[in-house]
């Protein structure tokens, strides 16, 4: 290694092509940059559904896919209705809004389209098979029997395929000599005696606290339409409001609600926060940059880099058809602050080679050549922490790892080809460095701070006590760590004033909340899924669920269940004029058979939501309050637990549904971080070794690159700062940050004490060299991700706040406790040589 | 919401005998006219074979065996189960009324319960017995409710040529009672009987075919022995239904008065 000298030949050379070819290399640059902004515009999806996030952990997203192939779309639109529900009044306006929601219509794209079905190879998702049972019968057709793009036209036909509310709630009831099969509002009578009409709808489990509020002062009405993308779900979402709105009357109060409004409140959220996000990254840049290089091709080239890194990000993950999420929405950000580091470590030795009376083609080939090395091995370390999310269960997380390594890498090589060929057109100036030599300035504030952090363990007593206070954090941050939690809450994002927050919390109060749990369940027995034994077993699983009370709450978290069970149980009871002693799953298979050979005919569509053709697949399905994901796993352990008690022997029961989805993620969190944080330790620390040409330096290296994660994520713990998607890649992506510091600090150390083999000179120098441009590389980063505060989500807040903590963190552990290691490890020696004027490598 | 509908509603539909009518009629109301003219049988009696398949391909089967006689104002039709096992015997009578202002009556039998009940309500856009035909499919309905307009003077199928006419319900009380926004009607120009249908489905917009197969002659009665129906929505089938209906017979001594009775109904196969 003493063989290094201050510029790299390689970079050299690159720096000189650079110079020659600047203006193609510019124009190529722009016009790829303007290719992948046009990518980015047209095809860029934003997707922040738990199933997206499910999609990759044990086969759920598939199991969800399967369950709506089965039984159709499982998030209705919701729109609930505050009033004196049975009043006359109320209840003609209540009819007048469901005929008008009967009848709603959009003209939509992605009518039907699943997103399994557009990227079910790429996410690994198996959708069953269509199968064409009728093949060849509908030839004579002109369209095959399959329709034809032109077939509705501008013709009618609705979205809509389903209202339900309780206009039309379907209700079995004895008449004096058989049975009756009804809307609960279908008798004209019905209305005009509300207070009857409150009583029987209020007694009824099917109705009350499911369709209408305990009180009777809230109902709501769920619309089932048919499939559709996020963006399509966001316009029927705010056309369905509109049409609502019309009949909001005194009385008569309607707002949005449901889970697909809840989607467009975190998509629009993250859009605009992503608007926002880059508005305020791009004033902190141009500030910072004015302040650094007082003049505007500093601030250009700079600003450049950063913006194209993000454009060209952005236009990949178009491409490769990755959606922004909450967790790839730190990217533009994170991209900003990662990539001006490189720029600032070029920029500044060119001010510094001017400033020593070079001119401007030589300032860039000294600047280049001498920051290549560093800049390219801290882009490495980088991109390593971030590949290692290729080892996360989740896709979405994958994809953050995946782009922003991308990402990172893309802002390296705009900062080695177009960052210097836009230097290459500053004629006059030197980026506000003055014309003082360096050596000759006024010590200031930096100066200060590294001279206060090189005599911390300059002796024996200050080196214990540095490193001892480093073991005592080391151990309390071990013990908040401990404490950590994983609590995963999209409701607390958008904060408790939201209306969509406060409409979710409505629900869940007055009519069963938005969410459900489901189990899909296959018989492969005589009767399927008509088995008197499996639909008993259903119907003693009702209780089970219902009865549970969450151990952290105290009450019970599902607030109805639905089952073939209550299907039969309602048709045995009208079947026996009415007796509750008979809403019983009979205890014979024939009696059971026959009530669901009635509800088959008299209800098949609501049979093909409950049960397939062949009747031989089901669902359980538990409505249930909105928790943080990870109050469900008790509740799922539970249900599961009942479905073994219960259900027959050679009965398949698999749990489902979107909560699953999330609670299966926040599970696979934990592992998630666990694997990438590891691969990207064990990468890490071969690449130091590698980089430092030193075993016991490049695992000595490791201690300042996991000490800051360590207190992050102690004091996290003991803060009580919860773990969630947004904030669960703190340590991947500070570890990558880190490691630049290190590398920074060791590589001058290093250089040095070959040169001389004086510890303390080597320090000293490493201080003089790579002190300064850690400083400000970390109040830049800082300050990028004191960008997220602009945020409007808490969450995002909290993410930049702790991942700008965690840098100066890192800055201190370099400056401070890494020259106490180094003293510790080399036994002080007498210099041999002049450090001032041995070869070493500029920051 | 009906639960059971008699099947001889569809058999009527079907069974239609020829009629003499230009080939080059352009007229499309007449040729409907001339199509719902026709007498029908009567007394007849049929075995009927539903298979209700979904998209996936799983498939319920169910055999009834049905018998119907016309009587002034209306059809009787007495519907018992032969299979399945464990519904066999399950049973359903109807009473049609040609006025449709007036409410069909129907009485269900269920062996387990050994007792008929009365079952009311009715909607015609419903399915029937979980296939892709709805009530409204399987009852008559009346001319003057509709607007005929004839689509194409000549197409075939079947290798048969048809008159391909859509008709739009006149009203929305008439749109919303059926669910078809129109349907598209070949009629066998031969047979003027419709060999298939095309219908849009208001809600969730969807596509309904109909195909009207293995045509015979019974009692010189064209009786289409197979119906085949897919639902689809945005090109990819929904459900789709087949009904065979075997030993088809007309004008038979043996259905009686007593043939509708509860008590009949009780005794079932």
């Amino acid at each position: 290694m003493s063989d290094r000298s201050a510029a790299n030949p390689l970079f050299v050379a690159w720096a000189r092509f650079v110079l020659k070819a600047r203006v193609p290399l510019i124009l190529v640059s722009l016009a790829i940059t303007a290719w992948f902004a046009w990518v980015s515009y047209e095809k860029l999806e934003v997707n922040n559904t738990t199933e997206y996030f499910a999609v990759g952990n044990d086969g759920i997203a598939d199991r969800l896919e399967e369950f709506r192939d089965d039984f159709g779309r499982d998030d209705l639109f919701a729109i609930m209705v505050e009033g004196d529900v049975f009043s006359e009044p109320f209840l003609t306006r209540l009819e007048a809004l469901h005929a008008d929601l009967e009848g709603f219509d959009l003209d939509i794209e992605s009518r039907g389209e699943r997103r399994a079905d557009r990227m079910g190879d790429k996410l690994g998702i198996q959708r069953e098979v269509e199968v064409d049972a009728l093949a060849g019968e509908f030839d004579d057709f002109g369209d095959g029997g399959w329709g034809s793009e032109d077939d509705w036209g501008d013709e009618g036909g609705t979205l809509v395929e389903e209202v339900i509310s309780l206009v039309n709630v379907r209700q079995t009831v004895p008449t004096v000599d058989g049975i009756q099969v009804q809307g609960l509002l279908d008798d004209p009578a019905a209305k005009a005696d509300p207070a009857a009409l409150k009583a029987k709808a209020l007694a009824d489990p099917m109705i009350r606290g499911n369709l209408v509020g305990p009180e009777g002062q809230h109902t709501v009405l769920l619309v089932r339409t048919d499939f559709m993308n996020e963006d399509d779900s966001a316009r029927v979402d705010e056309a369905m409001e509109d049409l609502a709105r019309t009949h909001s009357a005194d009385g008569f109060a309607v707002s949005m609600t449901g889970t697909p409004h809840l989607n467009k409140a975190l998509n629009s959220l993250v859009v605009s926060d992503m608007k926002r996000l880059v508005g305020v990254a791009a004033i902190v840049m141009i500030l910072l940059l004015v302040v650094l290089f007082r003049h505007p091709v500093g601030v250009f080239g700079p600003f450049m880099v950063v913006g194209m890194a993000s454009v060209w990000t952005m236009g990949a993950m178009a491409l490769y058809g990755a959606p922004i999420t909450l967790v790839s929405n730190v990217l533009p950000a994170f991209l900003a602050a990662v990539g001006i580091g490189d720029s600032i470590h070029i920029q500044s030795v060119f001010r510094e080679s001017r400033n020593r009376g070079m001119d401007t083609e030589q300032a860039i080939v000294a600047a280049v050549g001498s920051t290549g090395t560093p800049v390219v091995f801290t882009t490495i370390t980088t991109m390593a922490g971030l590949f290692s999310f290729k080892f996360a269960g989740t896709v979405a997380i994958q994809e953050m790892g995946l782009f922003g390594a991308f990402g990172v890498g893309v802002a390296m090589l705009h900062s080695l080809v177009f960052l210097p060929a836009v230097l290459s057109f500053l004629r006059e100036g030197n980026l506000g460095g003055g014309a003082t030599a360096e050596g000759e300035r006024e010590p200031d504030l930096i100066d200060r701070l590294l001279d206060a952090a090189m005599a911390a363990s300059a002796t024996t007593t200050g080196r214990m006590r540095t490193l001892g206070v480093g073991a005592v954090v080391v151990a309390l941050s071990i013990v908040g760590m401990t404490m950590l939690r994983v609590y995963h809450n999209p409701l607390v994002w958008l904060g408790s004033d939201a209306e969509s927050t406060r409409g979710i919390e409505l629900m869940d109060e007055k009519v069963g909340g938005v969410t459900s749990v489901n189990v899909l369940i296959t018989s492969d027995s005589e009767h399927g899924v008509k088995d008197q034994e499996l639909l008993a077993g259903l119907d003693k699983l009702d209780d089970w669920v219902l009865e549970w009370n969450h151990p952290e709450f105290g009450e019970p978290i599902a607030t109805s269940t639905t089952s073939l069970a209550d299907v039969v149980k309602e048709t045995n009871r009208a079947l026996h004029g009415g007796d509750p002693a008979f809403y019983v799953v009979p205890d014979d298979q024939r009696a059971t058979s026959d009530a669901l050979l009635l509800f088959e005919n008299a209800g098949p569509d609501q049979l093909s939501r409950i049960a397939t053709a062949d009747l031989r697949k089901t669902h359980f399905t538990a409505r249930v309050i909105w928790l943080d994901a990870t109050g469900y796993l008790p509740f799922m352990d539970h249900l599961m637990e009942g479905v073994d008690k219960f259900l027959p022997d050679g009965v398949d029961a698999r749990p489902t549904g979107s909560i699953l989805s999330v609670v299966t993620v926040v599970n696979a969190i934990l592992s998630d971080l666990m694997k990438s944080f590891g691969a990207a330790l064990i990468a890490i620390t071969i690449m130091m070794i590698v980089l430092l040409r030193d075993l016991r330096l490049g695992l000595l290296a490791m201690i300042p690159n996991l000490l800051p994660i360590a207190f992050i994520m102690g004091f996290m713990g003991f803060m009580g700062i919860t773990i969630d998607l947004t904030n669960l890649l703190i340590a991947s992506i500070v570890i990558g940050i880190a490691v630049d510091d290190t590398i920074h600090f060791l590589y001058q150390f290093q250089a040095a004490h070959k040169a001389t083999g004086d510890v303390e000179g080597a320090i000293a120098h490493a201080m003089e060299h790579a002190g300064r441009a850690m400083v400000s590389t970390s109040v830049v980063l800082s300050a990028g991700f004191g960008v997220y505060l602009a945020s409007n989500l808490v969450s995002m807040q909290r993410f930049g706040l702790l991942v700008g903590f965690t840098c100066v963190i890192a800055l201190v552990v370099d400056l401070v406790i890494a020259p106490a290691l180094l003293r510790t490890m080399y036994a002080p020696t007498p210099p041999q040589k002049d450090v001032e004027h041995a070869p070493v490598p500029a920051a | 919401m009906r639960l059971f509908q008699p099947l001889s509603a569809l058999l009527l539909l079907l069974a239609l005998p020829a009629l003499a009518i230009e080939s080059t009629e352009t007229d499309a109301r007449k040729v409907m006219e001339a199509v719902d003219a026709q007498e029908t049988g009567d007394k007849q009696t049929a075995r009927i074979e539903i298979t209700i398949t979904d998209k996936a391909g799983r498939e319920r089967k169910r055999t009834l065996v049905t018998r119907a006689m016309d009587f002034d104002g209306g059809t009787r039709q007495l519907l018992l189960f032969e299979a399945p096992a464990d519904v066999r015997n399950a049973g359903l009578l109807s009473v049609n009324y040609d006025d449709g202002d007036k409410t069909d009556d129907q009485w269900l039998y269920l062996p387990s319960l050994a007792k008929t009940s009365r079952i009311s309500g009715s909607d015609r856009s419903g399915s029937f017995m979980g296939t892709d035909l709805t009530y409204a499919d399987m009852g008559g309905r009346d001319l003057d409710d509709y607007e005929y307009v004839m689509v194409e003077q000549s197409a075939s199928v079947d290798g048969e040529d048809c008159w391909v006419i859509e008709s739009r319900p006149r009203d929305e009380e008439e749109q919303k009672e059926t669910g078809y926004l129109k349907s598209h009607t070949w009629i066998s120009k031969e047979k003027l009987i419709p060999l298939q249908t095309k219908a849009w489905v208001i809600e969730g917009k969807k596509l309904k075919y109909t195909k009207f197969g293995d045509v015979r002659s019974v009692n010189d009665i064209w009786v289409p022995h197979k119906v085949v129906v897919r639902t689809v929505k945005d090109g990819s089938a929904v459900s789709s239904s087949t009904l065979v209906f075997s030993e088809v017979a007309f004008d038979q001594e043996d259905v009686k008065e007593s043939d509708f009775t509860e008590r009949r109904l009780e005794q079932g196969l």
